[in-house]
């Protein structure tokens, strides 16, 4: 079947679900009320709290939330066929995403912007912010340890990537300290710049570099060398001020996730590339079943709890009008789930020419897996094919694009850590740890390290797709209790929390479910870094489940009595 | 002006106006869309330096004992202008004896 | 060698410290050098000793020789002062009553009293070489000295680490103006004045360190004993430099009576002392008769001190 027949069909479902169910959640579920005054006014500061136009807001969101998260995830998933791939990023993003990031922003507006953190602990208890900082923790170590593995895969497939990839960062700090110093219109300097990026690549394809023959000399893994160098960079990186490295990176990398959607986009829509992988794969005896394992497989680009840190932390501060958040919220879930539809047909139409060359690389979970990131980087390869560009500038364009999301992502995420680390530290009264900032960075990298090598981990060992799923496992338990605290806010105003509550309870069965399955399993197989963390994670979800249980019977017994009144969607 | 631009056609010229305020449209949708998130992140990061400094040069307004209370004493006055925003940034609404502070 | 800039004289109250601080001050006046003798003291006993009133200000006394009573309170209330009168320059006049409550916060701050008095200290010691030659130093007893001797090389570091984060602040705001397309603001005030602070602290810190020498007096008991030797090991460990060791009013061994009684049990601790701060050096002064005060009497002994080879 051409690729282009089912993303128009998802596309399709895509807009009926804006059009008539986020409708209904505007009206029905959350109430929303044009009139009422967002805190970008109330509180408005000029750097937080800024009324910002919907369609800019939206830019901003969509670029904050979209990342190599929901495009990793669904090349794995696709090892099960394309059809529960798809289906679940559909009926996840328009009955779970949609659900949680439009509600997150409401939620938080409704509250004087706070962040899902401090929600839990105002709208269910204070014990849910600590379980909220522990669940955060695991999601952002885990985060870090599969994004070493999938940068240093991408390293390790292309070596004509390595160059343009370490230009960038002399790049984005000489474009950084141009624009801070010429003071002038940020745009023309920003063209030259990813220009010279892309120019780069040829120097990159002239001069691949390979540090394998350096490695087996040394008799050392070549993956488990990239992922130290990676982390010894983003222990530095991560301790920079912002504004040397970060900020002109996040900021190119927003001009080029337009430039690859719309390279995808284009490249899907003229070339007709036929999906060459079956509807269901006939996978492998002992392999997973796709029930229960798609469902934390694929988490970015189905439902992802870290769009609730963006609603609720950024954008619910700009939000000019709450009617906007069904637009920036809604579509922004979208936006994440035509993502990962790209990265399903990418990896099933755009990377293989035969059905025997895909079976080849989905031969078994392991296989897919690993491979899973390069795939989506030659799939989109061949949509840029269709567009007059080699193949081989192709690959190394989409590597350098993943590689590009997934670095900024780590160095984020070890500042972030840093923090939760700090918080963890203050709160268990551990002196050291809030006050030393290498410590505590050290402590935030080590963990993940350790994850992406030790034993299992590595060269050989339990499979990419194993530690990814954890990673889901976390990101499904984020959005288990943002949809927790939008159901009790929901259930208090004496709504309808049917259409919350459905999704929750959803990913807390799915996720204890895989959870428990995984756990017998690595516990038959000795799998004993694997097993203490599926156990913790588990802990955590029978926790959160415990929580959100308690405080929504709490939200029904004290039910407002006066209904709220209707929701008033229009400005007159 | 160039006498050149004056001798160029009307309509050349009128197009090249176009260009020019096509381009400065672009720039400002640009800016707007790329530029603006980092220049946020940016100003909310110098905020949140400057809390910092703020909260260490003013320990003992946020009740902890502060050694260097004589040597910081004038950079008190550059400190309060901005007082409020602090500390209801740092999370207290209310500060300080009736009468200093809101 | 000549003798360090500044001398302190410390001890346990009631020991003598002023009698020997002013007799040093005379020694070194007169070998025609310029000396202050200050005081340290909240509970002032200088200008009894040298039988004249002093102030905040050195008293010029004739002969080379400056005296004056510096107090911490003075010097922080003084200091409120000038910072709020230089406030309602720059300030809105709205903003002056936040600017009264935090000096005034400032001011009540446990460490304030202390601070200003080191803050005093370096003004005068800053006039070495100008002013005068040396400065004598009356300490108040043990444990304030001690604090006060410490707290440059304490403060320090806080100084650098508010100077860090100032820095920082400034380095994103530049970015930030950058961004924004605005001009630079180009130095800021905060940060000169942190630099001061800063380096009149490691000026201080220096002088302590380094051309400094601090000498213990006490009399001849086992108790003022014990508590000279922990001042002593404290002073070591603070890298401060011991200078000769004062025994006073040191009983004469000819003595007949009630005092050969305590001649012979003094006798017992001499030789302790003697023995404990040889590599130090240690000076007797005995008991004199009379009250000790105005420059004639402090003459003889100093007398003593030049014998001994101060």
């Amino acid at each position: 079947m051409p690729a282009i027949v089912p993303a128009l069909v998802v596309l399709g479902i895509f807009y009926l679900g804006y059009r008539h169910y986020s409708s209904y959640l505007a009206r029905r579920v959350y109430g929303l009320d044009a009139q009422r005054a967002t805190p970008a006014h109330t509180m408005r500061d000029g750097v937080d709290f800024i009324p910002t136009n919907k369609h800019v807001l939206f830019g901003h969101h969509f670029t904050s939330v979209a990342g190599a998260a929901p495009i990793v995830g669904p090349a794995v998933a696709a090892f099960w066929g394309w059809g529960p791939a798809l289906l679940w990023i559909t009926l996840g993003t328009v009955f779970a995403a949609g659900v949680h990031d439009f509600g997150s922003i409401v939620v938080s507006v409704r509250h004087r912007a706070q962040s899902i953190g401090t929600l839990a602990s105002d709208v269910i208890t204070r014990r849910a912010r600590t379980l909220f900082l522990l669940i955060i923790f695991f999601l952002l170590t885990l985060v870090n340890a599969v994004f070493a593995v999938v940068i240093s895969n991408l390293l390790i497939a292309n070596p004509a990537a390595v160059i343009p990839i370490f230009l960038q960062i002399p790049l984005a700090i000489g474009l950084g300290q141009y624009i801070y110093r010429v003071r002038s219109s940020a745009l023309l300097p920003s063209i030259i710049g990813v220009l010279v990026l892309y120019l780069s690549i040829l120097l990159g394809m002239a001069f691949p570099l390979s540090i394998e023959p350096l490695t087996s000399a040394l008799g050392i893994g070549e993956r488990a060398t990239w992922v130290v160098v990676l982390f010894a960079y983003t222990f530095v990186a991560s301790q920079l001020p912002v504004w040397v490295l970060l900020q002109p990176r996040d900021y190119i990398n927003s001009h080029q996730l337009f430039i690859a959607l719309g390279i995808i986009l284009l490249g899907l829509l003229v070339g007709f590339d036929v999906i060459q992988a079956p509807v269901v794969n006939d996978v492998p005896p002992g392999s997973k079943h796709w029930f229960p394992f798609l469902f934390i497989t694929i988490a970015c680009g189905a439902v992802s709890g870290f769009h609730s840190l963006v609603s609720s932390g950024t954008t619910s501060k700009q939000l000019a009008k709450e009617t906007d958040a069904r637009y920036v919220g809604y579509m922004g879930a979208l936006g994440e789930g035509s993502l990962a539809v790209a990265s399903v047909l990418a990896v099933t139409a755009g990377a293989v020419a035969s059905t025997t060359e895909w079976n080849r690389l989905y031969s078994s979970f392991s296989a897919a897996s690993g491979g899973a990131t390069q795939n989506f980087v030659e799939g989109v390869a061949g949509f840029a094919n269709n567009l007059g560009l080699p193949v081989a500038y192709g690959t190394v364009f989409a590597a350098v694009v993943v590689v590009s999301f997934a670095a900024t992502t780590m160095d984020t995420g070890v500042r972030l850590q840093r923090y939760v680390v700090q918080e963890i530290g203050s709160t268990l009264n551990i002196r050291p740890l809030t006050r030393n900032i290498p410590l505590a960075t050290a402590l935030a990298v080590l963990v993940p390290v350790a994850m992406a090598l030790l034993p299992g981990g590595g060269e050989k060992g339990y499979t990419f797709g194993v530690l990814w799923q954890l990673f889901g496992t976390t990101n499904q338990l984020t959005a288990g209790l943002a949809l927790a605290v939008i159901a009790v806010w929901v259930t208090k105003r004496r709504r309808n929390p049917v259409a919350v509550l459905v999704p929750l309870v959803f990913l807390l069965v799915m996720t204890t479910w895989a959870l428990v399955i995984n756990m017998l399993e690595f516990i038959g197989q000795g799998q004993w870094v694997l097993a203490p963390l599926d156990m913790i994670i588990f802990v955590l979800a029978i926790w959160l489940i415990v929580e959100a249980g308690l405080a929504l019977r709490r939200a029904w017994n004290d039910r407002t009595s006066e209904p709220e009144p209707e929701a008033k969607l229009d400005e007159s | 002006m160039s006498p050149d631009s004056r001798a160029a056609p009307l309509s050349t010229r009128n197009s090249w106006h176009r260009v020019v305020a096509a381009w400065r449209r672009f720039e400002a949708f640009h800016d707007e869309m790329f530029v603006a998130p980092w220049r946020q992140g940016l100003e909310r990061e110098a905020r949140r330096q400057d809390d910092t400094f703020r909260a260490l040069v003013m320990l003992d307004a946020l009740g902890v004992e502060n050694p260097v209370a004589y040597e910081t004493m004038e950079l008190i006055p550059h400190l309060v202008g901005d007082l409020h925003a602090w500390h209801q940034r740092m999370g207290q609404d209310t500060f300080g004896d009736p009468g200093t502070c809101c | 060698m000549s003798p360090a800039a500044v001398a302190f004289f410390g001890g346990k109250g009631g020991v003598g410290k002023t009698t020997l601080a002013a007799s040093y001050a005379l020694l070194l006046a007169g070998r025609a050098q310029r000396v202050l003798v200050v005081s340290t003291d909240p509970a002032h006993s200088l200008g009894d000793v040298l039988a004249t009133p002093l102030g905040d200000e050195p008293t010029e006394l004739g002969g080379g020789l400056w005296a004056c009573e510096i107090s911490g309170e003075n010097a922080a209330r003084r200091r409120v002062e000038q910072v709020a009168a230089e406030a309602r320059e720059a300030v809105p006049r709205e903003v002056m009553p936040a600017v009264h409550h935090h000096l005034q916060r400032a001011a009540d701050s446990p460490g304030t009293v202390e601070s200003a008095l080191v803050d005093r200290l370096t003004d005068l010691l800053d006039e070495i070489g100008d002013r005068w030659d040396h400065v004598v130093v009356d300490s108040a007893p043990t444990g304030h000295m001690l604090r006060l001797l410490s707290l440059p090389t304490l403060l320090t570091p806080w100084i650098e680490g508010l100077s860090r984060q100032r820095e920082r602040a400034r380095g994103t705001e530049r970015m930030l103006s950058g961004l924004l397309g605005r001009a630079d603001q180009g130095e800021d005030p905060l940060l000169t004045r942190l630099h001061e602070r800063r380096a009149r602290l490691e000026r201080t810190r220096d002088r302590m360190l380094h051309d400094s020498v601090v000498h213990l007096v006490l009399v001849p008991e086992r108790l003022p004993l014990a508590e000279t030797e922990r001042t002593a090991r404290s002073l070591t460990e603070d890298g401060l430099p011991l200078g000769s060791l004062a025994v006073n009013r040191v009983a004469p061994p000819e003595a007949t009576g009630l005092l050969a009684d305590r001649a012979h049990r003094e006798a017992e601790v001499r030789a302790t002392i003697h023995e404990r701060f040889r590599e130090h050096g240690v000076t007797e002064v005995p008991l004199l008769p009379g009250a000790l005060t105005g420059r004639g009497e402090l003459a003889g002994i100093a007398g003593i001190l030049a014998e001994a080879g101060w």
